[in-house]
């Protein structure tokens, strides 16, 4: 028999031979390892499937197009618009882990935009992330941020500082948006492993609360932690996937 | 329900947070397919817009029959063919208007090996580069390849094994295990 196609190996690499072909094949070490070669490539295409990039969309603008094409309708949140919150006492540990990990969120969050302003590297150094992981696990969040956990407030009630923090986290979602796709601050060596490390910590958390989520699906703090989290994700992938040498991607996160 | 079906909820209500929340959750992977279907980053980044309003469009129809990520994916699958078809109408029609006598390198026989399978993908003919992306990377059938592309199944398998007959030389690096000089149509001569 003849060598088999180029093309008949091509598809051998996912059906079987005739019984012909199934001959050659165990006599003929050249088609033999070309049918192999063909049945690596298609592993290797289907391994692509689950290889992942930073998104081609972003939320701004989508939402913009979203608003005018009127499939977002939800009006700028109101006082009228949020639940009061009543957590029940055994959630009150979810919660502080939440205010934990939003502590972490809004420190490397507002921290990146303190750097920028300053000149500096807008991503804190990989000691600077672990000595701030490492304080926020060893002392209570409102020591270490006393801005963001503050007990003298100008609110009247909850329901004034929920809506204020909903405003507020609109506001923050855009600008860290707004800031991924324009900063074009230098990034150092390390930058890549810090959005790593951020980006596994926020997957943690994410996790967290969307399994207190699946108790509490209402509750707007809950839903509130989750979407930032999620957007602080995607901000950090958008970073990350910038933070590649060219020619690079972004493979697994 | 569980947190999923308040989400949808949600954001066929014309929720903003719910919207995001499902954007968030899966634009890794349908953004990834639109990349790998389009090639083109730029045509990628505009056909990504459209794909997420039709997703949030039939929002509605959504029966959850399927997993929110599946019924998705089929609807970012149709729509970026769809954008590719209406794409390589207008580049047809603008080729048709130019002079022919235009040299473009078509073929890249003559080219070096390719790094990847994406960047071996983008040097085959667009018909071939869909096809194998939909079987070998999506996991489309050669029946459902024929539905959405409107040929024959068939015709998508000899697309198919065209398309991995010439990506097979240009990654023999890859697949022969980092040989780049491997001389593959010496180990198989097409007869």
């Amino acid at each position: 028999m003849l060598h088999l196609s180029s093309e008949r190996l091509a598809e051998l690499a996912d059906s079987e031979p005739t019984l012909a072909e199934a001959e050659h094949l165990a006599a003929c070490a050249n088609c033999a390892a070309e049918r192999s070669a063909h049945q690596r490539l298609v592993t290797l295409a289907s391994d692509e499937r689950d290889r992942l990039a930073p998104p081609l969309t972003n939320w701004a603008s989508l939402s913009a197009r979203l608003r005018e094409e009127q499939i977002i309708t939800s009006p700028v949140a109101t006082v009228a618009d949020i639940v009061p919150l009543q957590p029940r006492r055994h959630r009150r540990t979810v919660l502080a882990v939440l205010r934990v990990a939003a502590a972490i969120v809004f420190a490397l969050g507002f921290g990146a935009l303190g750097r920028m302003s300053a000149n500096a590297p807008a991503v804190p150094s990989r000691d600077e992330v672990r000595q701030m992981a490492r304080e926020l696990v060893r002392t209570k969040a409102n020591e270490v941020m006393p801005q963001v956990f503050t007990q003298s407030s100008p609110f009247e009630n909850v329901e004034e500082a929920l809506a204020a923090l909903e405003l507020a986290q609109r506001q923050y979602d855009r600008a860290v948006s707004f800031i991924a796709a324009h900063d074009s601050t230098p990034q150092s060596p390390e930058a890549g492993e810090v959005f790593r490390t951020r980006l596994a910590a926020l997957d943690e958390m994410a996790e967290t609360s969307r399994q207190a989520l699946e108790e509490a699906p209402a509750d707007p703090v809950l839903n509130q932690y989750y979407i930032s989290t999620l957007g602080a994700r995607e901000v950090t992938l958008r970073q990350l996937g910038s933070s590649l040498a060219d020619g690079k991607r972004l493979s697994r996160f | 329900m569980g947190t999923i079906q308040l989400t949808i909820q949600r954001a066929i209500a014309g929720d903003e947070r719910a919207l995001q929340t499902l954007w968030s959750q899966h634009s890794p992977h349908i953004d990834a397919v639109i990349r790998r279907l389009v090639g083109d980053p730029d045509l990628a980044a505009d056909v990504a817009q459209e794909v997420w309003i039709q997703i949030f469009r039939a929002l509605p129809t959504y029966r959850g029959e399927s997993q929110f990520g599946t019924w998705a994916h089929r609807i970012a699958v149709n729509r970026t063919l769809n954008a590719l078809r209406r794409s390589r109408r207008i580049a047809k029609s603008e080729a048709d208007i130019e002079d022919d006598t235009v040299a473009v390198e078509q073929d890249s026989e003559r080219a070096l090996l390719a790094a990847s399978i994406e960047e071996a993908a983008n040097r085959l003919s667009p018909g071939a580069r869909t096809v194998f992306m939909m079987h070998d990377v999506e996991g489309y059938t050669h029946e459902e390849i024929a539905r959405e592309l409107g040929i024959t199944p068939g015709g998508s398998k000899s697309q198919l094994f065209k398309a991995r007959a010439k990506l097979r030389r240009l990654l023999a690096h890859v697949v022969d295990g980092l040989r780049p000089d491997t001389d593959t149509e010496n180990v198989a001569p097409v007869f």
